[in-house]
């Protein structure tokens, strides 16, 4: 199997966009929190996950999302999720997430909630 | 294929083309016309279990209660033996006396329905075996023609039940997890049976409180929050002091 390497794509000096590609779950949610720990700590404020393609989510995977947002915010920044699916959507709403995080529409909504928050 | 005395031998084919299960019926039907007095069924063959063979096999025990011959299983694999008593099929087979007539109605729902709606599967506890028991369970549900949304969630609720089991069942690494599935017209029925320590998931609360869970940085108990409120019923029952059973039900109404 190939090892699993989220897509990353650096949008300005505050915010770096990820796509975790089709499945975030055990296999990769370990892999997942270093990603994002690696941006926070080199100083990204704020943290765009592109879920576009994302078909399954587990708890792991929700996990290296709850277990790294409160840096950002500590921070004065935001982990935003956008082009959430339906199927992804409905999970997040099971676990009464859907409020706690900052989920946009698309890459546009995602951009402009970091730059009007920067 | 040996007829020794009054007892006839059939191998139950691992194949489930229908070239094989034709070919295995005419085996059987072949032996009966020796009118033995026992049937043994040789499940040497099956080494990973599939709702087919539970089908084949409730249908040879119908043709042979139809004609009053004693069904044995012979070289039953663990796992055969546990998905026959987690579908509480194995009074069909086994040495306890006659089948109850829950056991018959059991048998002949099975070689019936076998292929739409029951389903049977075994897998080690570790993430390549449970991943590919995730896709095959989903074409299983696909096949159901469920909604979309349902079918994930009962997809989401699998992955995390058995990656559960793995991460935390200390099942032995040869050891295969069995799983079950029954679907029908009010809902569905999940069964994993492993022999792992004993771990009672309807005693954990859904306790998991979002802005907690962040500011605490918490990664566990979502798994067990998502299959508590994605599913209607959790049962699990502790069998022979060495089997987990845990059971969940869905109801298409919710």
């Amino acid at each position: 199997m190939d090892k699993w390497q989220a897509k990353q794509k650096v949008i300005n000096d505050q915010t770096v966009m990820i796509d975790p590609g089709k499945v975030l779950d055990n296999n990769n949610a370990h892999e997942m929190v270093e990603v994002i720990s690696k941006a926070q700590e080199a100083g990204y404020k704020y943290i765009t996950i592109d879920f576009g393609t994302l078909e399954f989510l587990s708890s792991a995977g929700v996990g290296s999302i709850l277990g790294t947002i409160e840096t950002s915010r500590e921070a004065g920044g935001d982990i935003v999720l956008f082009n959430v699916r339906p199927t992804i959507m409905h999970v997040l709403e099971v676990l009464d997430l859907a409020d706690y995080l900052t989920i946009k529409a698309d890459a546009v909504e995602a951009s402009a909630a970091c730059e009007i928050r920067a | 294929m040996l007829n020794v005395g009054a007892t006839a031998n059939v191998r139950v084919p691992a194949d489930n083309s229908r070239d094989a299960i034709t070919s295995f019926q005419k085996d059987l039907e072949s032996r009966l016309a020796g009118h033995p007095e026992i049937l043994s069924l040789d499940c040497s063959q099956l080494k990973r279990v599939s709702a087919d063979h539970i089908a084949s096999l409730c249908g040879a025990y119908q043709i042979c209660e139809r004609e009053g011959v004693t069904v044995k299983l012979e070289a039953a694999s663990p796992g055969l033996s546990r998905v026959l008593e987690v579908l509480e099929l194995d009074g069909l087979f086994g040495n306890n006396g006659a089948p109850r007539q829950d056991d018959r109605r059991r048998a002949s729902r099975w070689a019936a329905e076998g292929l739409r709606r029951m389903y049977v599967d075994q897998f080690k506890g570790n993430a390549g075996d449970v991943n590919r028991a995730s896709e095959a369970f989903l074409n299983y549900l696909e096949a159901l023609r469920l909604p979309d949304l349902v079918a994930f969630e009962l997809q989401t609720v699998f992955y995390e039940i058995a990656m559960n089991i793995a991460a935390h069942g200390q099942t032995a690494k040869s050891e295969r997890i069995v799983f079950t599935a029954e679907a029908d017209d009010a809902g569905i029925v999940l069964a994993f049976t492993d022999s792992g320590i004993p771990f009672d998931l309807t005693g954990h609360e859904a306790d998991f409180e979002p802005y907690a869970a962040g500011r605490e940085r918490r990664k566990r108990g979502i798994g067990i929050t998502m299959i508590r409120r994605l599913t209607d019923r959790i049962t699990y029952c502790r069998k022979h002091d060495s089997i987990n059973v845990l059971t969940v039900e869905k109801h298409w109404s919710k």
